[in-house]
């Protein structure tokens, strides 16, 4: 049972704009956390602007960049290859086929969890959220503001349109991970990994680590040596943990940096442009 | 309060929809379809996906006006969707034994159904629990359960029912 709201549907982005400017409420985009979150009694919002009769514009390429709506389904992520492994790794990464088939990108950022799939995604990329204000200035969001992107109380405060990353290289290699914990259907850690194979047989690592209850977030970036092992890849790890100051682990420290180091190892192992 | 027509187990119809109303309601209450059992009523459980266009559902999660105009298919209007499919399920689940009380049944042969389609190939029984990872069963009977998909999958294979139940599918989207 859902608490009583106000459905409006806008039938475009300028529409969707104009009825949250003077309604108020929140985007109901694929609505799997927020109805569940109403379900619960969470979230009471007076209006749901739903988004779901807009449809989500195409992947755009242009300028060494890749555009994708923010409406976009997580399970027809996997159908364009246009999107990097890393995202599709993470999209999968997501629930169950049930909820993946209507749960958006944008939906995903909106959790604001230091484990969240698209934002660790998109921090390990480089990527950035774009988005409008309700006056109507376009903004972007990077790094650790990507983090931040939940609303507070019962009114969006962001009408986020799209996400965009550079262009990876065709032989990156990439990674998402997550390690759950009995009875929360939040992942504990997650971990974003992208490797860049260089021409010397080493690797620039580009590695988006969060850890729940406080734990904060991290985006680390080292040069790999071809011929690092395992404890200089550990070291290499502890380094940029330390430089990116996001996280903090307290206790979990060493068990945090073993997981990091294992997905790093693991994700270079793989063939290139996996 | 708003009419929507939509389509149950390929009967098209007109009904009145509140607008806080779930899909879950407007089947159980408007359509009287008992085989969408709630149990959560958030998302977590399963035990009410059903299909919409050809895509499984929580149908707790989704607004009831939002399925306007679309198909929607309970575990009841599988047989309408691949009969031989439905069927082996069906076969599979209670050779297997794969229920104590019952109630996420309709939730895991949807999901099972959905899933099988997807693979395209003979499952392990690990494999196929994986399938049905997002259902809770409160009777704790997985072992059954990923067992009666693992050989549903193993006899769609060998009877080349997979090809049928695709087209269905794709017919449905």
């Amino acid at each position: 049972m859902l608490p009583r709201f106000r459905r409006v549907v806008p039938h475009s982005s300028e529409e969707a704009l104009v009825c949250w400017r003077e309604l108020g409420g929140m985007f109901c985009a694929g609505g799997q956390a927020l109805l569940m979150e109403m379900a619960l009694g969470r979230r009471v919002p007076d209006v749901l602007v739903d988004l779901s009769e807009l449809e989500p514009a195409d992947v755009a390429a242009r300028d060494g960049l890749v555009m994708v709506d923010s409406l976009s389904t997580l399970d027809s992520l996997e159908l364009r290859p246009e999107v990097p492994p890393l995202l599709r790794a993470a999209a999968r990464s997501v629930g169950f086929a049930s909820i993946r088939s209507r749960a958006t990108i944008v939906g995903n950022l909106c959790h604001g969890l230091p484990t969240g799939e698209m934002s660790l995604a998109l921090v390990a990329l480089q990527g950035a959220v774009h988005g409008v204000l309700p006056d109507g200035t376009a903004t972007t969001k990077t790094e650790d503001s990507i983090f931040s992107l939940r609303p507070v109380g019962d009114r969006s405060e962001l009408f986020i349109r799209s996400v965009s990353w550079p262009r990876p290289d065709a032989s990156t290699n990439a990674d998402f991970y997550e390690v759950g914990e009995q009875g929360s259907w939040q992942p504990a850690l997650s971990v974003a990994t992208m490797l860049t194979p260089l021409p010397d047989g080493a690797a620039t690592v580009s590695a988006a680590v969060g850890l729940r209850d406080g734990g904060g977030t991290a985006h680390l970036e080292f040069a790999l040596p071809a011929d690092a092992r395992a404890g200089h890849l550990r070291e290499l790890v502890v380094g940029a943990i330390r430089v990116a100051d996001g996280l903090d682990c307290g206790r979990l420290s060493d068990w945090v940096t073993d997981v990091v180091s294992a997905r790093v190892a693991e994700t270079r192992a793989r063939p290139g442009g996996t | 309060m708003s009419q929507i027509e939509i389509t149950v187990n390929g009967v098209r119809a007109a009904v009145e929809c509140p607008e806080d109303w779930t899909l879950a309601e407007v089947l159980r209450e408007t359509f009287d379809r008992i085989d969408v059992n709630v149990a959560c009523g958030h998302g977590v459980c399963g035990s009410c996906t059903v299909i919409v266009d050809g895509k499984p559902v929580r149908s707790c999660l989704e607004l009831g006006q939002r399925a306007a105009g679309r198909s929607v298919t309970t575990v009841s209007g599988l047989v309408d969707l691949d009969l031989e499919t439905a069927q082996v399920l069906r076969t599979c689940f209670v050779e297997e034994n794969a229920f104590q009380c019952g109630f996420c049944t309709p939730g895991m042969v949807v999901t099972a159904f959905c899933g099988l389609l997807r693979e395209k190939r003979r499952l392990a029984p690990a494999e196929a629990r994986e399938m049905v990872n997002g259902n809770l069963c409160r009777c704790t009977g997985y072992t059954a359960i990923a067992r009666a998909i693992a050989r549903a999958s193993d006899a769609l294979d060998a009877g080349g029912a997979r090809d049928r139940m695709t087209k269905a599918m794709e017919e449905e989207q």
